[in-house]
């Protein structure tokens, strides 16, 4: 999804616990187009800046620009189609990614070369492999989506709302009773803690 | 002769273990609770919340933390690719010092790392956890359906690995015909057997596997 004027947007994960919002999102919203998308996503540990998936063999990174009043700016950018070129991957990807790149013996990289060569040997580089349902609503005048999304098989479900005006988002999040102490949680960050690269430091809670 | 009953909970020889994860075994679990005969209602529903303490360098050890108690077990053998895993050892918080360099951190199978107290608190543990990059404690909740089917012990189960949903089925016993017949009755003869370290592992993105489905 490019467009030129990054959206504000507003995004939470959860399983069961996130049906309520999606059900009123669903009940209030005009549904819109139903997708099946599968995606990789390319994690590190030290990255939560960047959003870095391949989706049809087109890497694209995007950007966080700002993060305003519990709403979140992105810029997409897209690195290019598979196979890249050495340079490509050496200057862009890798750091993008935060860790050092290795030597690269190709000059050109397919899709199954860079994965198996370079980033599933890599133990600093998780890889997220994720296939999301995607259901589209127009909602508040905002661009809300909810989805099924698989993590490596680990299902969580999703409730997105974007509009390039925050107040418009922050109206549609009170349209669907979502608390304000519901955190915003983008993709990084929530394949990071199904990952377990980000810790949740809850875990005492449990005793 | 005939053989001894299984009864949930109780202590027997170790079992042979089929057990799966994916997102759908719902006519596995639908035969699963047509088949079984009645099960003491403790084990009709049970919820638990634990950490798994994944190691990066070995898969035989199985160590989790369950109401601050921690228990080890340890593969011993596959046969006809169902699992026995035997006890290892049991400990509770805190945890000496003695206990962690002698029996926990050899089998995570890392480095032993250096102890200046005498005992750990949970809490402490699990910055020693964080501290290292081959081991990492993984947050899981379960709500298991206990039926049994031809003697052996099964559960469907939700199981919550970090947060993200999937299904587990099992049959386990100590005789291997009859989770073959159970596995058979259940549909599931030719899904992986994937124990929780492998799923879990997946799951996170330390082995390059998809789950059964």
């Amino acid at each position: 999804m490019t467009h030129n004027i990054p959206r504000y947007e507003f995004r939470i994960f959860g399983v069961s616990n996130i049906d309520t919002y999606i059900e009123l999102l669903m009940k209030k919203g005009a549904a819109g187009k139903v997708r099946h998308i599968s995606e990789i996503y390319l994690m590190t540990a030290g990255n939560s800046e960047l959003n870095i998936k391949i989706r049809n063999k087109l890497l694209d990174i995007k950007t966080l620009v700002r993060q305003e009043n519990g709403l979140e700016q992105w810029n997409p950018a897209e690195v290019g189609t598979f196979p890249l070129v050495k340079d490509k991957i050496k200057n862009e990807i890798f750091p993008a990614l935060g860790v050092e790149c290795p030597a690269l013996d190709r000059e050109v990289y397919t899709l199954k070369q860079f994965m198996q060569e370079l980033i599933i040997v890599d133990p600093d580089i998780k890889v997220a492999l994720t296939e999301k349902e995607r259901y589209a609503y127009d909602f508040a005048d905002c661009i809300c989506e909810y989805a099924d999304v698989k993590i490596n098989g680990a299902l969580q479900r999703t409730l997105a709302i974007e509009s390039e005006n925050p107040d418009l988002v922050y109206d549609a999040i009170k349209k669907l009773s979502i608390g304000k102490d519901i955190e915003n949680v983008n993709y990084p960050k929530a394949l990071k803690r199904v990952l377990g690269l980000e810790i949740d430091y809850d875990i005492n809670k449990l005793f | 002769m005939a053989k001894k009953e299984l009864e949930i909970g109780a202590i027997s020889k170790p079992r042979f273990e089929f057990r799966s994860f994916g997102q759908d075994f719902e006519i596995a679990a639908y035969l699963m609770s047509r088949y079984s005969v009645p099960v003491p209602e403790k084990v009709w529903e049970r919820e638990s919340e634990e950490v798994y303490i994944l190691s990066k360098t070995n898969d035989v050890n199985n160590t989790k933390i369950r109401d601050g108690k921690m228990d080890i077990k340890t593969f011993v053998t596959a046969v006809d690719g169902l699992e026995q895993w035997n006890p290892l050892m049991k400990g509770e918080f805190p945890i000496s010092a003695e206990v962690l360099k002698n029996e926990v951190y050899p089998a995570f199978m890392v480095e032993i790392p250096t102890f200046d107290k005498d005992e750990y608190t949970l809490e402490e543990f699990f910055a020693m956890i964080e501290s290292n990059p081959d081991l990492q404690a993984v947050r899981v909740r379960k709500e298991r359906y206990g039926y049994m089917v031809n003697d052996t012990i099964c559960e469907f189960a939700d199981v919550l690995i970090n947060g993200a949903h999937v299904v587990s089925i099992n049959s386990e016993s100590t005789e291997l015909e009859d989770i073959k017949k159970t596995m058979k009755d259940l549909k599931v003869e030719d899904v992986e057997n994937i124990n929780y370290l492998q799923a879990i592992k997946r799951i996170i993105g330390w082995i390059n596997k998809p789950l059964a489905n």
